[in-house]
């Protein structure tokens, strides 16, 4: 028992509070505008590069990190300028899924450039040092992904509820044309989702790099597990996203540790495959009726 | 601010839908067997076989340019794999790379490490391909296109990592080297140089034969109208699910024959060569060219196959240029190039237009054909229909009528299979059909319409009635009474099938009234012995309505029971036997329709009198 919590239970909730945080920003942009941001790994991912070559360009780290974060909030703005906005709330799904992967590709191909796509150790975030806990091996990073899942779902949930740039992208979720006429900006909507989920992935970038190594090659597997967070917990559901997250975490750390590094991405698409057919819409997710 | 491209960029799109719009029209003004050849898939194979024959030979096999020709002829056939499964059949794969990955892994370690000949290791490949597609695409009757498109880029993270965890058999990451044809089983290599391209081009060309073929079989073109319109495929007898899983199958069939001739082509694999980029790559491919067309693949492939190797010079560029191009793609252009994905269907569409004139004998009711017995549906606490009986009987046409939210288009749902009811029968032609799937109501000779035409927009006019054509059953004065209906339904709204140019009009081109008038013809085209028609005359003039009206009367005159759902009063009064209005779910009143206006109750429900 002791083994499992050490070696699976503790990473695994860790790790899994990086895919929530993922799979959380998914949800905080496909709520307002009904797209899923394929590049969102690549996002997560150009944050700490941004700061390893700023600090390499021998820049304070304080500075790489400001510049870090208005590198992504520029990047985030211009891709949901180019390729999401032109499909809000459209019901194509196939012209998103492809506009934004085709950002994938580019973000991707831009982060190989810098160390040529090796993985590079970061020691500008939170601490991996080993601390002792209730008996417990663990590290100041790896406890710090699971507050800030924790305290990003706290938030999102305060803004949403109780702020008026909350209420009016909800409003934008329910019916656009509605919100619109209203007096609600489909842009700004737009945007400041983006920008949300932008703020989520600069956070999931800091944690990813302070508890593994940076590989900017590994976006798209970020992208593929926080999907698969994303469909266990329901659609456009933060509390959702928050429990497919770390189920995600655990279970690809179980098959890490029990079976082989090699077979996680198996037991991962095993685990959507399971989802689909025993629960399609998701454990919070809303079954839709069908409408002829 | 809106998304909005500098004005140069607009200048061009006049200019080339003129180009497009002359190539088209003057493609359809050529003799009707001129057309017949160039469209034959056939005739198309043999020729891009001919083309890559004797640039192979001009260029000699062993040369660069040789190997470009091999390096396109390969992709293509994943490309067109992958229009099968995304430009035909709508479903949206990122996973074609690792169809191919597993073919040429397969071919890589039959041919390489156990000598087995190219005739025995490529159809092992197509065999594998074909199996992983239809394991992907069996949730596809779950899934929407979200999800498959993450079930598909989950596969081929998976087959990457498999292909390094069995390095015995892979070679892990050192890959797989020395595939080269081979006289027969562990026999001696093949010497001439020219057998490993002419192999590639002769696969390419039967791809493509097989490709342009699936397409205008008739199961590919029910796979074109699932992709359009699911439910108006369903109303039209059509399941949707095993042509997702087929479309699935042989695309990822083609994708790993691709992969294996890719393996016999470098002589050397290894896992680098398969990374997730390589999928988009072919989705770019068949995007660019236009996904639906059956020459789109062709046109994408070539552009990038061509494109990169000049920018190869450039590290990353390249990509970065692809990635780019679809998102461009996707907001000026998100057809591609060649975006007409209709397909001739000539032979269905002449039984319509040489119907012959049918005259109506007078309506007369005959026996019973639909009976709905005490059929309630529930929505959670919502009673939509709290206990309906009714009866149709040949030649019969019925009027339902009602306010809005009486339940009207709900007991049309139920009985065409949509909503399964909550309790009572439904007998249609003695048969049960209660809960069946609509296709299968559909296909037990029930036709419907719906309140918003659901016709196909990627799909020509004729190749609609083809859809209704592909079956057959019942009296032959009804079919003959319900094509000549057709027909003039057709000629009514302006969509004469005699004229090559309004039979090849795709749906997505047509107007509201046009899409009215082609699904009503759709759906008496098939003949059907009960006929459901959601608000018809919604949209449509008073001659328009005229010409509808005679149609209905003649086809009920030769035996098509109909349910005519109408707020338009007049016409309904002129048309039906009787009429049902329904209110709050259950039957108000019945009776005929020189009655109706003396009912209090339905004055009071209907037409707000008191």
């Amino acid at each position: 028992m002791h083994d499992f919590v050490q070696s699976a239970l503790l990473p695994g909730l860790s790790e899994g509070a990086i895919y929530g945080l993922i799979a959380v920003a998914f949800a905080v942009l496909f709520t307002t505008t009904g797209v899923i941001n394929f590049a969102h790994g690549q996002m997560v991912m150009l944050m700490p590069m941004t700061i390893l070559v700023a600090v390499g360009a021998g820049l304070p780290v304080w500075i790489a990190y400001v510049l870090a974060l208005v590198v992504m909030i520029g990047v985030g703005l211009l891709q949901e300028w180019a390729a999401v906005r032109p499909f809000m709330q459209s019901g194509h799904s196939a012209s998103w899924i492809l506009s934004t992967l085709g950002v994938s590709v580019v973000l991707a191909e831009l982060l190989a450039i810098p160390y040529a796509g090796e993985s590079k150790n970061f020691t500008h975030g939170i601490s991996a040092e080993r601390i002792e806990v209730f008996g417990f091996t663990t590290s100041p990073a790896n406890v710090a992904t699971a507050i800030a899942l924790l305290a990003v779902s706290a938030a999102l949930m305060f803004f949403y509820r109780k702020t008026k740039p909350g209420l009016e992208i909800r409003a934008m979720a329910e019916d656009v044309d509605g919100a619109e006429a209203i007096g609600i900006s489909r842009a700004r909507a737009s945007q400041t989702a983006m920008t949300l989920s932008i703020l989520v992935a600069a956070v999931t970038g800091i944690l990813v790099a302070s508890t593994q190594l940076v590989t900017p090659s590994l976006g798209l597997t970020y992208t593929f597990y926080g999907f698969v967070a994303t469909a266990m917990g329901g659609m456009g559901s933060v509390a959702g996203a928050l429990v497919g997250g770390l189920v995600v975490g655990v279970v690809s750390q179980s098959a890490a540790v029990y079976f082989d590094g090699l077979f996680v991405n198996l037991v991962v698409f095993g685990l959507l495959l399971v989802v689909y057919v025993v629960r399609p819409h998701g454990l919070f997710g809303r079954a839709t009726v069908r409408e002829v | 601010m809106a998304f909005e491209l500098p004005e140069f960029t607009r200048r061009w799109r006049p200019a080339y839908e003129a180009a497009r719009s002359t190539a088209a029209s003057g493609y359809a003004s050529l003799p009707q067997p001129v057309r017949n050849v160039a469209a034959s898939p056939l005739a198309q194979s043999v020729l891009l076989l001919v083309v890559g024959l004797l640039f192979l030979i001009s260029s000699g096999p062993s040369s660069y340019n040789g190997y470009v020709l091999q390096l396109i002829a390969v992709y293509l056939v994943a490309t067109l794999g992958l229009n099968i499964t995304t430009g035909y059949a709508g479903a949206l794969s990122l996973g074609q790379g690792a169809a191919f990955a597993i073919g040429a892994y397969v071919t890589g370690v039959l041919a390489g490490a156990h000598g087995w000949p190219m005739w025995a290791a490529l159809p092992v490949s197509l065999i594998g391909g074909m199996v992983v597609g239809a394991a992907i695409g069996l949730p596809a009757g779950r899934l929407g296109i979200i999800g498959l498109a993450m079930v598909s880029l989950g596969m081929v993270l998976v087959v990457n990592d498999m292909i390094v965890q069995f390095r015995t058999v892979t070679g892990g990451n050192d890959g797989i080297a020395g595939i080269d044809p081979l006289n027969g089983f562990g026999s001696t290599v093949v010497q001439s140089e020219w057998f490993v391209p002419t192999a590639i081009l002769l696969v390419a060309a039967a791809a493509y034969w097989l490709h342009a073929r699936y397409r205008l079989s008739g199961f590919g073109r029910a796979t074109a109208a699932v992709r359009d319109e699911p439910i108006g495929a369903s109303a039209l007898a059509i399941r949707g699910y095993l042509t997702k899983v087929s479309a699935f199958a042989v695309g990822s069939g083609l994708g790993a024959l691709s992969g294996g001739l890719f393996a016999y082509l470098s002589a050397y694999i290894a896992p680098d060569a398969f990374s997730p980029n390589l999928s988009i790559l072919f989705l770019v491919m068949v995007i660019l060219g236009g996904a639906g067309s059956r020459l789109g693949p062709v046109v994408g492939t070539v552009i990038l196959v061509l494109v990169p190797l000049q920018l190869d010079e450039y590290p990353h560029v390249n990509v970065i240029v692809y990635g780019l191009l679809l998102i461009l793609l996707m907001r000026l252009r998100p057809k591609g190039i060649l975006s007409r994905t209709s397909a001739p269907a000539p032979h269905g569409v002449d039984e319509i237009a040489t119907a012959t004139e049918y005259t109506a004998p007078a309506r007369t009711v005959g026996s019973l054909v639909l009976e709905i017995s005490d059929l309630r549906k529930s929505f959670g606490g919502v009673h939509a229909l709290g206990g309906v009986s009714l009866q149709l009987r040949t030649g019969e046409v019925l009027g339902l009528i009602g306010p809005n939210g009486s339940g009207k288009t709900t007991l049309l749902n139920v009985m065409c299979g949509h909503y399964t009811p909550s309790d009572g029968r439904i007998e249609l032609r003695g048969t049960e059909i209660g809960g069946h799937s609509p296709a299968s109501i559909a296909a037990h000779g029930l036709a419907r319409t719906f309140q918003t035409p659901k016709t196909f927009d990627g799909m020509s006019v004729e190749e609609h009635l083809a859809l209704a054509l592909d079956r057959h059953d019942g009296d032959p004065t009804r079919i003959q009474a319900c094509r000549s209906g057709a027909l003039r339904l057709l000629e009514l709204g302006g969509l004469d099938p005699r004229d090559t140019h309004v039979r090849t009009r795709e749906g997505g081109t047509l107007s509201h009234g046009q899409l009215r008038f082609l699904e009503i013809a759709t759906a008496l085209a098939s003949g059907p012995s009960v006929l459901l028609l959601d608000e018809p005359a919604a949209g449509l003039s008073a001659t328009e309505i005229d010409g509808l009206e005679a149609v209905v009367s003649d086809v009920a005159a030769a035996g098509v029971a109909t349910i005519i759902v109408e707020h338009h009063l007049d016409m309904v009064s002129r048309l039906v036997d009787r009429i049902v209005v329904l209110d709050l779910g259950k039957v108000l009143w019945e009776g005929p329709p020189d009655k109706l206006h003396d009912d209090d109750a339905v004055r009071a429900a209907y037409m707000g009198v008191s």
